[in-house]
């Protein structure tokens, strides 16, 4: 299947994430000692190095990017087949407060995401701009999903009003994950509404509440798309871990619609989360770019490794190729 | 003369930079307004709830529970097998450092996605997982 005789594959991800680890130790049962994976947890750059860039003295002189892996093994990260970017920040544990680490290995990481030779799944362009809200909305609109009306907004005249316009309540929600503290979906009660100037510190997201206890979490997956019902009542089923998830199959038009929304965002795997509304109609929220998925295969009783595994594995298939768009430094 | 002048009246600047709000890190009872403006009180972070409720091992039947506890068993020989365990450098999600009172199944939502961010650890806070 690989294109090369001892096929090497980088996965990019942070310390204790577990799913890098388990798509890697599938692949190798795969392909055995033949396949290579480095590990690179990038937010323990800053502790255990590393990254060494020569540049050439020509054009015709690309190079070399040299980076170290989790094991210590320094590592051609230009000749890698495929990149697996399950996480791609500059963050480091350990930072000093100023964050200075962070800033610094922010820039170091765009050296690795603007070299030309590996093929990346996805490539951290293409996951920050996948990750906007608004442009996920467009895209889920744009197939043919039902969206909740939605309002980004720091201002609280706007949100006051948006909350009056709104029949069936509405839901806040960030504009993305805060590392260091888990923020669940809220209801915008009262004591919110209270609150509504404190909310000027950033936009967040405010939606139309949809109701039901039917929650879809679809793993999307080059081809392939898996469909888990989180049964709970719970407005974000995160908050209760006592919830029933179970693997179902996945509707045809659904599927059809999760694909077409990744192709837009020019995503090859996703995870997508929607809920069923009394009326059974299915409501898209939100994508996850590189969402988490192995709680849903022990709990949904679904080999979803395996899935995630073939799909690399027909990426490093694929040739290799040229400079990767260039990315905007954070 | 120009003792007698009367003084131009200047207009006021604008502060080049605003004045900073006004000891407002608490919410006043006395007055109910709860604009809270101190960094990291926003109510996205300020009405959180609390507590997550965790789950139990009553919570599955004996055969689910063995189910999980193997699945949780392959992973670790796998890795082994691997030597890349990292069930070998003691990083926290693995059975055996987990917050007492919580089992494998807890773990497993922890450190599998869905669950909560460790704050040490930091593997979940990073994914803009929310609905």
């Amino acid at each position: 299947m690989a294109s090369r005789l001892h096929p090497t594959l980088a996965i990019l991800s942070v310390a204790g994430d577990l799913h890098g680890m388990c798509v890697a130790a599938s692949m190798a049962k795969t392909l055995g000692g033949d396949l290579t994976v480095h590990i690179v947890d990038m937010d323990r750059r800053a502790l255990e190095g590393g990254l060494s860039w020569t540049m050439g003295s020509s054009a015709d002189d690309p190079g070399s990017l040299m980076v170290r892996d989790n094991q210590g093994a320094w590592f051609d990260f230009a000749a890698t087949d495929v990149v697996w970017c399950r996480r791609f920040t500059g963050r480091q544990n350990g930072d000093v407060p100023t964050g200075l680490l962070k800033q610094q290995w922010t820039e170091a990481g765009l050296l690795m995401a603007s070299v030309a030779g590996p093929r990346w799944v996805d490539h951290p362009a293409v996951l920050s701009t996948a990750e906007e809200k608004p442009r996920q909305l467009r895209a889920a609109q744009a197939v043919g999903f039902a969206t909740p009306r939605t309002l980004i907004s720091q201002r609280a005249d706007d949100i006051r009003h948006f909350v009056n316009q709104s029949s069936n309540g509405v839901i806040v929600k960030p504009l993305c994950g805060y590392v260091h503290q888990q923020l669940f979906t809220l209801d915008v009660g009262q004591d919110i509404l209270d609150a509504a100037e404190s909310f000027q510190q950033f936009p967040a997201i405010f939606q139309e509440r949809v109701d039901g206890r039917r929650h879809l979490r679809l793993a999307c997956v080059g081809d392939n798309v898996v469909t888990f019902q989180i049964e709970s009542d719970e407005l974000d089923w995160r908050n209760r871990k006592d919830i029933t998830i179970t693997h179902i199959e996945t509707d045809p038009t659904i599927g059809g619609r999760c694909l077409a929304v990744l192709a837009e965002l020019g995503l090859t795997m996703g995870v997508i989360d929607a809920k069923v509304d009394h009326d059974g109609q299915v409501w898209f929220f939100e994508v996850n770019p590189q969402g988490q998925f192995m709680f849903l295969e022990i709990f949904g009783r679904v080999a979803l490794r395996a899935i995630y595994a073939k799909h690399l594995l027909q990426a490093m298939a694929q040739p290799a190729v040229g400079v990767m768009p260039a990315l905007v430094a954070s | 003369m120009a003792d007698t002048k009367p003084k131009k009246r200047t207009k006021k600047r604008a502060p080049l930079v605003p004045a900073p709000p006004k000891a407002t890190n608490t919410v006043s009872p006395r007055t109910k307004k709860t604009h809270l403006i101190e960094l990291g009180d926003h109510p996205l972070v300020h009405f959180q709830p609390t507590e997550a409720v965790a789950v139990s091992q009553s919570s599955y039947s004996e055969a689910e529970q063995k189910d999980i506890e193997d699945w949780w068993d392959e992973l670790r020989e796998l890795f082994e097998q691997l030597g890349d365990s990292p069930w070998q450098t003691g990083t926290p999600p693995f059975v055996g450092s987990e917050p007492s009172g919580f089992d494998v199944p807890y773990i497993i939502w922890t450190f599998c996605g869905g669950g909560d961010a460790d704050p040490d650890n930091g593997v979940y806070g990073d994914d803009s997982e929310n609905r």
